[in-house]
């Protein structure tokens, strides 16, 4: 299929339905607003249904309520609105229910601002909500990626009975890129025989729960939570490396982020400083081992992390470098943006000034 | 033998966890014998949401979800929205529906979203143990009212039948109650009417069932019950509130 | 390349290469937000205000949160272009907040104005308020056309997509812009295709194409029979990691 110019929301929302999503409960905020709006045109068209709920609340409940019944599903908001519903997105992991959630983050805290933003790694990554549960979060660099990824996600929730998060910046829902509308590979998924459809006759009552009164029933719930995830963390990690052959200075960023930093790295390269990029593509399960390794090169003399937050995802490059390179950080919040001007500098900070 | 009663299908053999002289098991029956009267069993689907009838789904012989405390009406409107030709209803209480809920119930009401609300008023929050919810009488004593509810300064109680009529979609509105054998067999017609509606494909459909508390209340079951008619059913009078007319 | 526009007799801007720039002193520039309909306005502006005339952008775009004429401020503003935007300054609002300011444009005539209108019928819908100015003053409202989006890929797309505007607007569009890009990708076929869509949807409409909008190094390489001016851009709105470093 010829190349289209899409504007990364609306790829998106068109990548769900691509992928069997039918079913979207949302709720305006900004800088997503253009996945909701295309939902409310498209769904009808697919003959699936588009409901602008009351709030996230309750956008995240229907989701609930969708996903248990065997629906592909998906929501998507903005940092607040993520706040918002992360009580359902607990339940949700509780109850081992598939879905898609979009984050298209924007500065923050409070209500922050609409300007794109990193900051939500933590709500993402390391909670959220209440109780011991992960999601795996996916986090494109590009439109293009956001829709490979948007369509995978379907697959992954389906395959492991678990949330699926796609965090953008808002400059990933905003901005407009040339995209390919791909197949994604084929997983072999398994029924949903657990949803509530109805018994009709024909089986024992299902009941979408995550509730155990006895709490040696709640651990054992959480134990089986974990099994899957080490399956998830073995299967599912995924990261781009970049220029790390000879790297000095190995830089992680994710996002948007990620794209700056090459266009640093690119700089460096012409002054004669060798640089290279870890790049998370899945935030959850992080890839520690692609740090790890870094670490252990005589060549890496040190550690870069770029975000567009107070620095969230740094205290992951930190575990994984364990003290045997040192890890820095360079951020910019509330809606900045980095400037590849200002991450060269930091660099030359590092390795002392003039090379 | 001739057999006088028999337990519906529509419910498990578990064992109710319910207080004696809690009215929950009465609406619980009542709820399942309209399911199996109606055939719907096979094909329901119900939301319980925290409170004290957070177990329902071990009692119903049919697909359930738990859900979020207050949050059911909207797993409802993602359930219906799925399977439009299931039955579906939630199954709340007062806390639950009047307070950390209203706006997913008043929502799925102005959306006319086709299931059926059992609606449980026992005036008090039960699960937490006796705190004053938004249906608490004036000068009912509840753990977070000591000295009784004064309306200076917690308001007045909340009439939810009467507030949700005023919804247009809000097809089928009716209180009823279940202190005494004649109320539990009126109570019986309007849910199952409630339930029928929803299978035509009317609307939003909801009853609200007047109950006791005998343990938040500290009263037998039979004084409960008469304080149900006495103070409860003054304030929040039985009826239909909101009915399709005939064709 | 010939333009088969017949101007107003009252317009006094010409361009020595042909007729670029010489719209009513009112433009409004519209089309699918990704069209490039911003691109095409600051470049637009910028290229009046070099005819050394008092210029002004009106940013009216309450759609997209992001990558707003607004944001070039400072650039504008080195030209001495004026500015219209929201009431509320910082580029972080979301709120519509339309400026009183926009009036300034239609009451003092001395401005030249580009109006750079949200980039779909909702968008357009905030330039409906100001109809009793634009119902009194001749005006050209230009619909930027994009042939790589979707929604504006074919004739049938492009008029529906283009009458929904001018139903948003309360306004007709006057002209067509040809303004088929792919981003860092554009192609010279991209430019061709194009223009065979804006010149059907023109012929459709009744209206000419006035201009084809193409990034500087694509300027020479066009092929000559085609309708409107060429209107070389530099690309203005930029990502953060276009930005050298």
């Amino acid at each position: 299929m010829a190349k289209e110019l899409w504007k990364g929301n609306e790829a998106i929302a068109e990548a769900a339905i691509k992928s069997g999503c039918r079913f979207f409960f949302g709720y305006p905020i900004t800088p997503q607003n253009e996945i909701p709006e295309y939902m409310s045109l498209r769904m009808p068209q697919e003959g699936g249904c588009f409901l602008q709920a009351e709030s996230e609340v309750a956008a995240i409940n229907m989701v609930y309520g969708a996903a248990g019944s065997g629906a592909r599903v998906m929501t998507s908001s903005s940092s607040p609105g993520i706040s918002l519903k992360q009580e359902g997105i607990s339940y949700i992991a509780g109850a081992e229910l598939p879905c898609v959630i979009v984050n298209i983050v924007r500065g923050g805290p409070g209500l922050g601002g609409i300007q794109p933003a990193q900051s939500d790694y933590y709500q993402a990554c390391k909670g959220g909500g209440h109780g011991d549960y992960r999601l795996v979060v996916l986090a494109p660099s590009s439109v293009q990626e956001a829709v490979d990824l948007t369509q995978e996600a379907f697959d992954i929730a389906d395959q492991y009975r678990m949330p699926v998060m796609i965090m953008g910046d808002g400059m990933i829902g905003q901005m407009m890129e040339p995209v390919e509308f791909r197949e994604v590979a084929k997983r072999q998924l398994p029924d949903k025989e657990w949803a509530t459809t109805g018994t009709k006759g024909k089986r024992k009552a299902n009941v979408i729960n995550s509730l155990f009164i006895d709490p040696a029933e709640c651990e054992k719930h959480n134990n089986k939570l974990f099994a899957k995830y080490d399956e998830i963390t073995k299967n599912e990690m995924r990261v781009e490396e970049y220029k790390l052959e000879g790297a000095e200075i190995v830089f992680v960023a994710y996002g948007t982020t990620a794209r700056i930093v090459k266009n640093a790295i690119n700089t460096l390269e012409k002054e004669g400083i060798k640089a290279g990029l870890i790049r998370p593509i899945t935030l959850w399960p992080f890839p520690y081992a692609s740090i790890e390794a870094a670490a252990e090169k005589a060549n890496v003399k040190a550690f870069l992390t770029v975000e567009m937050s107070m620095g969230q995802m740094v205290d992951d490059v930190k575990i994984a470098a364990s003290g045997k390179k040192p890890v820095h950080f360079y951020g910019r919040t509330g809606g900045m943006v980095p400037t590849p001007a200002a991450i060269v500098e930091q660099v030359k900070k590092i390795l002392g000034g003039v090379k | 033998m001739a057999v006088i009663f028999e337990k519906t299908k529509a419910l498990t053999d578990k064992t109710f966890h319910y207080c004696p002289g809690c009215t929950h098991g009465i609406i619980h029956r009542l709820v399942a014998e309209v399911l199996e009267e109606l055939n719907l069993t096979d094909n329901a689907i119900g939301v319980a949401p925290v409170g004290c009838s957070v177990f329902a789904y071990d009692y119903f012989n049919c697909d359930m979800h738990e859900a979020a405390h207050g949050r059911a009406p909207a797993v409802a409107t993602g359930i219906k929205r799925v399977h439009p030709d299931n039955a579906v209803f939630t199954y709340q209480g007062d806390g639950d529906l009047a307070s950390i809920g209203c706006a997913e119930i008043v929502h799925a009401a102005m959306r006319g979203e086709k299931f059926t609300t059992i609606f449980v008023n026992n005036a008090i929050y039960g699960m937490t143990g006796g705190q004053m919810a938004p249906t608490t009488l004036i000068g009912q004593k509840a753990t977070t009212a000591p000295l009784g509810r004064d309306e200076n300064h917690a308001g007045l109680p909340l009439k939810v039948s009467e507030m949700l009529a005023t919804i247009p979609k809000a097809v089928f509105v009716e209180r009823v109650s279940v202190h005494d054998v004649k109320h539990i067999n009126q109570a019986k017609k309007a849910i199952k009417k409630a339930f029928q509606l929803q299978m035509e494909g009317k609307g939003f459909t909801l009853v609200e069932v007047l109950s006791t508390c005998p343990t938040n209340w500290g009263k037998t079951p039979v004084e409960s019950l008469k304080w149900l008619q006495e103070n409860m059913m003054p304030y929040f009078p039985l009826g239909n509130f909101r009915t399709p007319e005939e064709v | 390349m010939t333009s088969v526009l017949v101007f107003d007799s009252k317009v006094l801007i010409l361009d020595k290469d042909g007729f670029m720039f010489n719209e009513k002193r009112i433009r409004i520039i519209t089309g699918h937000y990704g069209s490039g309909k911003t691109e095409f306005a600051v470049n637009y502006t910028l290229g009046l205000a070099d005819k050394g005339v008092k210029t002004a952008i009106v940013d009216l775009d309450i759609v997209n949160p992001y990558f707003r004429s607004r944001e070039l401020e400072p650039v504008f503003n080195e030209k001495g272009i004026r500015v219209i935007s929201s009431s509320i300054k910082g580029l972080a609002g979301d709120l519509p907040a339309l400026s009183p300011e926009v009036y300034t444009v239609f009451h003092d005539k001395s401005y030249q104005a580009v109006f750079d209108v949200g980039g779909d019928k909702v968008g357009a819908t905030a330039l409906g308020r100001y109809h009793e100015y634009l119902d009194n003053e001749p005006y050209d409202m230009l619909f930027v056309l994009n042939a790589n989006r979707r929604q504006t890929k074919d004739v049938e797309g492009a008029v529906k997509y283009l009458k929904s505007i001018e139903e948003g607007s309360r306004q007709k569009v006057t002209a067509l812009v040809n303004n088929t890009h792919l981003c860092g990708e554009t192609t010279i076929d991209d430019i061709i295709r194009g223009q065979e869509l804006c010149e059907k949807a023109a012929k459709e409409l009744g209206i000419p194409v006035k201009y084809i909008v193409v990034e500087k190094r694509f300027a020479d390489m066009l092929p000559k029979e085609m309708e409107g001016e060429v209107f070389p851009i530099d690309i203005y709105m930029k990502r953060p990691w276009e930005d050298e470093a």
